[in-house]
C-alpha cells in the first residue's frame, strides 16, 4: 500500500508539473496601438463577444455579423454572446485561457482598466479620440469613459443615465411640480406622504440602488478632479468633506422619502413594479427603464411619466451639471490577427443606421453615436433623456465600477448599513478610507 | 380485575400512540407543505403578470392562460430543453457503461496493481472542476470541441465517473463470487458474465446511479457557462439566465421556464422513486 501511494504521488507530481507548464506558455505581450493609416484586408473570421446574449437583444448583432458578411463575403463573423450574469466569467476564462475573441464586451470603470492593465486591448487613441473622423460622430464623453492614461481604448455603443422618473399625475393632484433643488424634493415628499403615498419607491436589497442614489449626490458635492483622484488606488484619499455631506443628504432622502431602513429588503424590481402600479410617486432609474416603468398596460400610462436630473442640493461644491452614468461598449483584443478588421467592423456597428436601430424598440438601448437616436420610433421621455446625457459635462461613473473590487464592495455594504440606519456617513468614510489605503 | 387493569392500559398505550402517530404525521405534512408549496407557487406565477407577482405574490392568478408558458417555450426554452435532453442521456448512459466496466473490472478479475488503479480513479473524486477550467478551455479549443454538446458530454461523463465507479464497485463487492464460478463452469467468458450475470444483478445501484447523474447534469451551470454560448448549444440552467435581465424580466414568463424546466426531473424522480432510495442505501457505507 506504502508502495502504490508513493506511485500515485510521483503520477500527481508529473501531472502537475504538465498543468503548471501549460500557464507557462503565455505569450508575454505588449502594448499595441492601433494604426489609422493600415489597410483594411476583409477576408478572415472574426470573433466578438458581446453582452447581448438576453432573448429580446441577441437578434441586434446577429443581424449586423449577417449585414457585415453581405457586405464583405469574405469575412465570417462568429459571435459569443453573453448574458449580464454570465459575461464576467465567461470574459475571466478566456482571457485566462489566452483565446480572447478579436472584438470583446467591456463596462468602463476597473473591469476596462483590468485589459489596458494586462496589455489585453488595442491603444485605440489614433482612431477614435474625440478630434478623429471616428470620435467625432460618437458623444466626447462617452468616448472620454474609455479613457485610461491618457489614451483610448474602447468603443462605446450604448449609454446610461440615472435620472428620477415621476407620476405627473400624483404631483399635479397635490400641487406639486419637479422641484429644482435637492431641499425642495424633501419637502415635496413629506408633501406626498401626507397623501399616503410612497414618495419615492426605493429597493436596495441588491445594494447596487443605494450606490446609484450616492454616485449622484457625490458628484454634486465633490469636485471632478477630486473624485477622480480619489477612484485611483495609488493617489486615493477621500479626504474631501463633500463625501461625508453627500451622504448625510442621502440619510435625509432615505428618512423623508423612502420606507426606511425597509428598503434594505425590498428589491429593485419591487421597488420598479411600484412605481409602474402607481404606487409610489417616484422612482430613481436608469434611462434604459423609461419604456419599462410606463407602458400602455400599466396603471403609470406613458403620457403620465415624467422626469427629472436629481436636484443639486444648494451650497453644493461639486458639478452640477454632471450626470451620473456610463457607456458599455467593447474594447480590441491587442492579440487580434487583424486588428484594422475588428476596427471597421465597429465602425459598420457604430454607424449611425445601425445606431439608430440599437436605440428603437425592441432593442432600446440609447446609442452613443451622435444622432443615433430618432424621435420617429423612439418615446419622447428617451429622447429628452438622451439629450440631458450628451449636453452634461460630466458622467459620473457608478462608484462600483470606478473604484478597485475591494473598496466597491465596501462602498456597497456600508452604503446599505447607512440606509438601514446603522452606520452614520462619518463611519461610512472611514470605512471606505480603511478599504482605499488597504489597496494602495 | 386484572382483565380490567390490561384493558386500561391497552387502552393508554394506544391514546399515546395514536398521538405520537398524530405527531408524525403532521410532521411529515409539514415537511411536505415546505417542499412542495414552493414549487406550486412557482407554476401559478407562470400564470400571473409582472404587476400580481410583485403585487399580490401570493393570491391565485386571476386569469388561467397558457400565454406565458407558450411564450417561455417559444421564446428559446424548447431548445434547451433539447440540449439538456440530449446531453444529459448521452453523458448518463457513457458515464454508467464506463463505471460498471470500471467496477467489474476492479472487483470481478485478476488485475495487477488493483490498489492503485483504485486510488487513480477515486481520486478524481478530489480533483474540484473550477480550478481544472483554464486548461480544459484549452483542451477542447485545442480539440475543436469548444462550444459543441461534446464538450459537455465528456466533461459530465469523465467529472462523475470517479463517484459512480465508487457507487457500484462497492454494490459488485457484496455479489456472491459463487455465480460468477458457476457461470465460468459454464462456459461462460468475462464479457458474458459482465452483460448477462454481473449487470443484470447491479440494476438497482445502476438505475441509482442514473437517477443521480441526471440530476447532476440536468442542473449543472459553471461548465455550461463556460463551454458553450449561443443558445443553440446551451443547457436549460444558462438559457434561463438568459431569459432573465437586470431591466425588464417579464418575470412570468421565467416562472413559466422554471416550470417547464423542473418537471422533467420532477417526472423521474417520482418514476424511480423506488430505486432511488434503495438504491443508494445500499451503495453507501461499505
Amino acid at each position: 500500500m506504502e508502495r502504490s501511494l508513493q506511485v500515485v504521488a510521483v503520477t500527481l507530481a508529473a501531472v502537475s508539473s504538465l498543468g503548471l507548464s501549460m500557464v507557462g506558455s503565455f505569450a508575454a505581450s505588449v502594448p499595441v496601438a492601433a494604426d489609422p493609416s493600415a489597410k483594411v484586408e476583409y477576408s478572415g473570421t472574426l470573433s466578438v463577444l458581446t453582452k447581448f446574449g438576453l432573448q429580446q437583444l441577441s437578434p441586434y448583432f446577429v443581424n449586423l455579423a449577417q449585414d457585415y458578411e453581405k457586405l464583405h463575403p469574405g469575412v465570417k463573423v462568429e459571435l459569443i454572446q453573453e448574458s449580464d450574469d454570465s459575461v464576467k466569467g465567461k470574459t475571466k476564462t478566456l482571457v485566462a485561457s489566452n483565446s480572447l475573441p478579436d472584438i470583446y464586451f467591456s463596462w468602463t470603470g476597473s473591469w476596462g482598466g483590468n485589459f489596458v492593465r494586462g496589455n489585453r486591448a488595442v491603444d485605440l487613441s489614433a482612431v477614435i479620440s474625440p478630434d478623429t473622423d471616428w470620435g467625432k460622430t460618437l458623444s466626447p464623453a462617452a468616448v472620454k469613459a474609455f479613457e485610461y492614461n491618457g489614451k483610448f481604448y474602447g468603443i462605446p455603443l450604448y449609454q446610461d443615465a440615472k435620472f428620477m422618473g415621476y407620476n405627473k399625475q400624483v404631483f399635479a393632484k397635490l400641487g406639486l411640480k419637479a422641484p429644482a433643488s435637492f431641499e425642495e424634493l424633501l419637502t415635496s415628499c413629506d408633501v406626498i406622504r401626507k397623501s399616503g403615498v410612497t414618495p419615492i419607491s426605493f429597493g436596495n436589497k441588491e445594494a447596487w440602488p443605494a450606490i446609484h442614489f450616492a454616485g449622484q449626490l457625490l458628484a454634486y458635492n465633490v469636485p471632478q478632479a477630486k473624485l477622480e483622484r480619489d477612484f485611483d488606488p495609488a493617489t486615493a484619499d477621500y479626504s474631501d468633506a463633500g463625501y461625508v455631506a453627500a451622504l448625510k443628504q442621502f440619510s435625509q432622502l432615505v428618512e423623508r422619502c423612502t420606507d426606511g431602513a425597509g428598503v434594505n429588503g425590498t428589491s429593485y424590481a419591487s421597488a420598479l413594479q411600484a412605481f409602474t402600479n402607481a404606487q409610489s410617486a417616484m422612482y430613481y432609474q436608469e434611462i434604459i427603464e423609461f419604456d419599462q416603468a410606463a407602458t400602455p398596460d400599466s396603471a403609470l400610462k406613458p403620457a403620465d411619466f415624467g422626469f427629472f436630473r436629481l436636484p443639486v442640493p444648494t451650497g453644493a461644491k461639486g458639478d452640477p451639471k454632471s450626470i451620473e452614468g456610463a457607456p458599455e461598449g467593447y474594447m480590441i483584443n491587442a492579440a487580434s490577427k487583424n486588428i484594422p478588421l475588428a476596427i471597421d467592423f465597429m465602425k459598420f456597428a457604430t454607424s449611425k443606421e445601425n445606431a439608430q436601430v440599437l436605440s428603437a424598440p425592441p432593442y432600446g438601448q440609447p446609442s452613443a453615436t451622435i444622432g443615433g437616436a430618432s424621435e420617429k420610433n423612439m418615446s419622447a421621455a428617451v429622447v429628452d433623456g438622451l439629450k440631458d446625457i450628451n449636453a452634461a459635462s460630466y458622467l459620473m461613473p457608478w462608484l462600483d465600477t470606478a473604484n478597485p473590487p475591494r473598496v466597491a464592495a465596501v462602498w456597497l455594504s456600508s452604503l446599505q448599513a447607512l440606509a438601514g440606519g446603522s452606520m452614520t456617513p462619518e463611519q461610512v468614510m472611514d470605512e471606505v478610507r480603511k478599504a482605499a489605503s488597504a489597496v494602495k | 380485575m386484572s382483565a380490567t387493569v390490561a384493558a386500561g392500559r391497552s387502552r393508554h398505550v394506544n391514546v399515546w400512540s395514536a398521538i405520537a402517530t398524530t405527531l408524525l404525521y403532521s410532521f411529515l405534512v409539514c415537511l411536505a407543505v415546505i417542499v412542495i408549496y414552493p414549487l406550486i407557487w412557482m407554476a401559478l406565477s407562470g400564470f400571473k403578470d409582472n404587476a400580481q407577482i410583485f403585487g399580490d405574490p401570493f393570491a391565485l392568478p386571476v386569469h388561467w392562460s397558457w400565454n406565458n408558458y407558450v411564450q417561455a417555450w417559444n421564446q428559446g426554452v424548447r431548445g434547451y430543453v433539447t440540449v439538456s435532453v440530449l446531453v444529459t442521456v448521452a453523458s448518463a448512459i457513457c458515464t454508467v457503461l464506463i463505471s460498471a466496466w470500471t467496477a467489474f473490472g476492479l472487483t470481478r478479475t485478476k488485475m495487477p496493481a488493483k490498489p492503485l488503479v483504485i486510488a487513480i480513479v477515486l481520486g478524481g473524486l478530489m480533483l474540484s472542476p473550477t480550478v481544472a477550467i483554464i486548461p480544459l478551455v484549452k483542451m477542447l479549443q485545442a480539440l475543436g470541441l469548444y462550444n459543441t454538446y461534446w464538450a459537455l458530454i465528456i466533461l459530465y461523463t469523465a467529472f462523475r465517473v470517479p463517484f459512480t465507479t465508487f457507487l457500484i464497485r462497492a454494490y459488485m463487492l457484496d455479489l456472491p463470487e459463487d455465480i460468477d464460478e458457476a457461470a465460468t463452469m459454464d462456459g461462460a467468458s468475462e464479457g458474458q458474465i459482465f452483460w448477462r450475470i454481473t449487470l443484470p444483478l447491479c440494476r438497482p445501484i445502476i438505475i441509482s446511479c442514473v437517477i443521480l447523474h441526471v440530476l447532476f447534469a440536468w442542473n449543472e451551470y459553471l461548465f455550461a457557462m463556460i463551454f458553450t454560448s449561443g443558445s443553440d448549444v446551451q443547457t436549460l440552467p444558462v438559457g434561463l439566465t438568459s431569459i432573465m435581465a437586470t431591466h425588464g424580466t417579464n418575470y412570468a414568463v421565467v416562472f413559466a421556464a422554471m416550470t417547464i424546466s423542473a418537471l422533467p426531473i420532477v417526472v423521474v424522480f417520482f418514476a424511480a422513486q423506488r430505486y432511488f432510495i434503495r438504491g443508494l442505501a445500499e451503495g453507501i457505507g461499505k
